[in-house]
């Protein structure tokens, strides 16, 4: 363990999988995942693209869903974390959430109305101003601390995590709340499905007949917390964000780098910021979106980086879920080492030759106490984290 | 305004393309990659063209594909579709 | 470990370029809106720009001039990172992408709309452009973004990431924000100070902790963001003031440069020109919300 690894004190998680991580790594391990046309939200395409909705989840009338999502998130995790309000309010407490939809100045009916020559009221506009993921949370928790909304498109929760990490690590902040939260809504919905990467079935993650992503919601908070007050309190840590390793493709706004070399420098960085080796890596959650693009760079990347290191996409559980992803995922990452067991790669039959690696198909044992967990964006940004366990028996 | 003169516009106006006018465009020339140099994402966007300015529903990229070699090809294949 | 600023670079209703920009600050007037961003044919060919919405082409136009004014163009990008910040977005190619969906349906979204609403697609462009592969990262913070972004430039910069960061906000007026403006001014709720109008424009900076042969601006002392009081008061030079109570003591320069989001980055070129100018030795820029949260930017002079 480096001087610089950060502890993981608390997580919390709702997607499609599950209310709470328990829950969605439960019924992940059992197999079940859930695709379905939207409910909350209509459409007029001939095709019903299946998405991964949070049901259940009703977000208040004065804050997005995406915020409301996040609030969620960052109970459960503070709840696991044993921190309350009393406790937050003397200490430097930070968040640092990424988001795609819940920073976009969008809304449907409002622009309508707008343009159809009335003069729509501003609710809907004071609703999106007052939902900024990062100042809601810190406003919900009465933070005190620096606050930092990432919009790197998909990359935003990964980066969320590594750059709250560092906040720690600079000794900004005893405690930062690092995650991510985005909706899933008719606007982003449209967006993906004219840009013709929307599965019109439930998607295939690595699989040779993969033809696109199924659009998922959902938020993770993971607590990052300095090692002195950890101690001071005799908590014990979930585990520790090892490193972190980000970089760009200068490639093309929406398409990754054929070569993979912004991913392969990504990884070289989380792992050197760790001082780890790739044998040390027990496993890879991937990006994993089930694109015919990102699906062959990334496993092409991982076939020469880390060969025979087992991977898994998890989206074929939660769809993906834009500026939440990487939160999610670290999450599960983390449920997933405590474990010892990865789940098998949901959607994924047939292995794709052109590939070079394949998932697992079925829940899988681990050997070793690291992993590794990435995202792809668009705009070319690859943001990988090196994640570890921790004490908590 | 014949077709091709009409895809012609659309393509200037829908894909930015600021600096060119429509006698620009050669009939013949490649449109992606070589030619006008159009990408994945122009692809995208004239698959969406296709449907807003002429009603035509390409049900996947790989059906464009034949149409998408010139302004020739284009108007050939909205031809062909609108007849069927 | 000092971080410098070696480079500015702005478009904005003052006009393009610092020199403009330090003008408007010596002389005041009004700023003209929209915001120009036709002078980026001198950085990037025509053909290349059609994939840039107005938002982008602001930011890419004021990186490049930042880039120009530090004698920074054409240098190898191995060890830079590119940090923007933006409170609102592309306004304009947002409300052009909803508008594909009212005016045609929902399969005539446009995905060249879609995929430019996107707040990463200004940095997307600058590191295609620069061939710039290193850290990226896009913050939107509102009236905060600004503070929140550099917070992260400086982190990076300290932990021995990159020793180059071109950092930069950018804001777009669209109708969207023209009405925003307009029905909140009406409703008494008003989104800026009195005397300034709806604004737009991009602000970029080279910072760098490198020993750079040129002459710098000034130096990156501090930045920190939070809520409650500022730290470091009462502050000794000249500060700098964006949103807020009228309860302290300083100077508003958004009159000169219009109200958004991003404006602190123009109230930091002005500081950095004035630091450059002998007229300051030092600067605070202090942005804060109605409801209490702070950024605090503090920039010192260059004698090492």
């Amino acid at each position: 363990m480096t001087a610089r690894a950060v502890p993981v004190s608390g997580l919390g998680c709702i997607s499609a999988a599950g209310p709470d991580l328990e829950a969605c790594m439960a019924s992940m391990f059992r197999g079940e995942r859930a695709p379905a046309p939207p409910v909350r939200f209509s459409s007029s395409h001939p095709v019903r693209y299946p998405v991964f909705e949070v049901p259940d989840f009703a977000e208040p009338p004065e804050l997005l869903r995406t915020a409301a999502l996040l609030l969620r998130a960052a109970g459960e995790a503070l709840a696991d974390a044993g921190l309350d309000r009393d406790q937050l309010a003397g200490l430097r407490v930070g968040a640092c959430i990424g988001t795609t939809v819940g920073s976009a100045m969008n809304n449907e009916a409002f622009c309508r109305e707008f343009r159809t020559g009335g003069r729509p009221a501003m609710a809907p506009m004071d609703r999106i101003l007052r939902s900024n993921p990062a100042a809601a949370l810190a406003r919900a928790w009465g933070l005190t601390g620096p606050c930092q909304t990432i919009v790197n498109a998909c990359s935003s929760g990964t980066d969320a995590v590594g750059l709250g990490a560092s906040w720690i690590e600079a000794g900004l902040c005893d405690l930062v709340l690092a995650g991510g939260a985005d909706e899933l809504g008719r606007i982003t919905y449209n967006g993906f499905i004219s840009m013709r990467i929307a599965a019109p079935g439930p998607c295939l993650p690595f699989d040779r007949d993969r033809e696109g992503l199924n659009l998922g919601e959902g938020a993770a908070v993971l607590v990052l917390e300095a090692p002195e007050l950890l101690r001071r309190r005799r908590a014990r840590a979930r585990a520790f964000v090892l490193g972190y390793g980000s970089s760009c493709d200068a490639y093309h706004n929406t398409a990754p780098s054929p070569d993979g070399a912004g991913l392969e420098r990504a990884i070289l960085e989380a792992l050197a910021a760790g001082g780890l080796d790739r044998a040390q890596v027990a496993f890879v959650n991937a990006h994993g979106t089930s694109t015919p693009d990102n699906d062959r760079v990334e496993a092409q990347v991982l076939a020469r980086m880390l060969p025979g290191v087992p991977f898994l996409s998890t989206k074929g559980y939660t769809g993906h879920t834009l500026g939440a992803a990487g939160a999610i995922e670290a999450a599960f990452t983390v449920a997933s080492l405590e474990r010892g067991l990865i789940p098998g790669c949901a959607g994924f039959r047939s292995a794709d030759p052109e590939l070079g690696a394949e998932p697992v198909r079925e829940n899988t044992a681990l050997r070793g106490a690291v992993a590794l967990s990435q995202s792809l964006a668009f705009g070319g940004n690859n943001a990988v984290l090196a994640l570890g366990l921790g004490e908590r028996p | 305004m014949d077709l091709k003169e009409k895809l012609k516009t659309i393509l200037i106006a829908e894909l930015n393309l600021e600096d060119m006018r429509p006698e620009d465009i050669v009939d013949a020339d490649p449109l992606f990659v070589e030619g006008l140099g159009l990408d994945s994402l122009d692809a995208v966007e004239l698959v969406m063209l296709l449907q807003k300015h002429f009603g035509i529903e390409l049900k996947s990229m790989e059906d464009g594909r034949p149409a998408f070699a010139s302004i020739n090809a284009l108007a050939a294949f909205i031809e062909a579709r609108q007849q069927a | 470990m000092r971080i410098t600023v070696q480079g500015v670079g702005a478009v904005g209703g003052f006009g393009c370029g610092v020199a403009a920009l330090a003008q408007a600050l010596a002389q005041g007037g009004a700023p003209s809106f929209p915001a120009d961003p036709a002078p980026l044919d001198r950085f990037v060919p025509k053909r290349t720009q059609r994939r840039l919405d107005r938002f982008s082409r602001l930011a890419v136009l004021a990186a490049h001039l930042a880039l120009e004014d530090a004698g920074a163009l054409g240098d190898d990008p191995e060890r830079l990172a590119v940090v923007v910040a933006s409170g609102y977005g592309a306004t304009g190619t947002t409300l052009a992408m909803i508008d594909s969906i009212l005016e045609s349906g929902d399969a005539c979204t446009s995905p060249i709309h879609f995929a430019g609403s996107l707040h990463n697609t200004p940095a997307a462009h600058l590191s295609i452009l620069l061939g710039a592969k290193g850290p990226s990262l896009t913050v939107s913070q509102f009236e905060l973004s600004v503070p929140s972004a550099l917070m992260a430039a400086q982190l990076w910069l300290d932990q021995g990431r990159v020793d180059r960061v071109l950092f930069g906000a950018v804001d777009e007026k669209s109708e969207l924000n023209d009405y925003l403006w307009e029905r909140r001014a009406e409703l008494e709720r008003p989104l800026g100070p009195a005397g300034a109008a709806c604004g737009e424009g991009a602000a970029f900076f080279l910072l760098s902790s490198r020993d750079e042969p040129a002459s710098p601006y000034c130096t990156l002392d501090a930045v920190s963001t939070g809520r409650g009081p500022a730290p470091g008061q009462p502050y000794p030079g000249l500060v700098l003031l964006d949103g807020g109570a009228d309860d302290l003591p300083g100077r508003r320069l958004t009159p000169l440069w219009g109200c958004m989001p991003a404006a602190p980055a123009f109230d930091l070129a002005a500081a950095a020109v004035l630091i450059r100018q002998g007229a300051e030795e030092r600067v605070d820029c202090l942005a804060r919300t109605e409801d209490g949260d702070f950024g605090l930017i503090r920039l010192g002079p260059c004698r090492r």
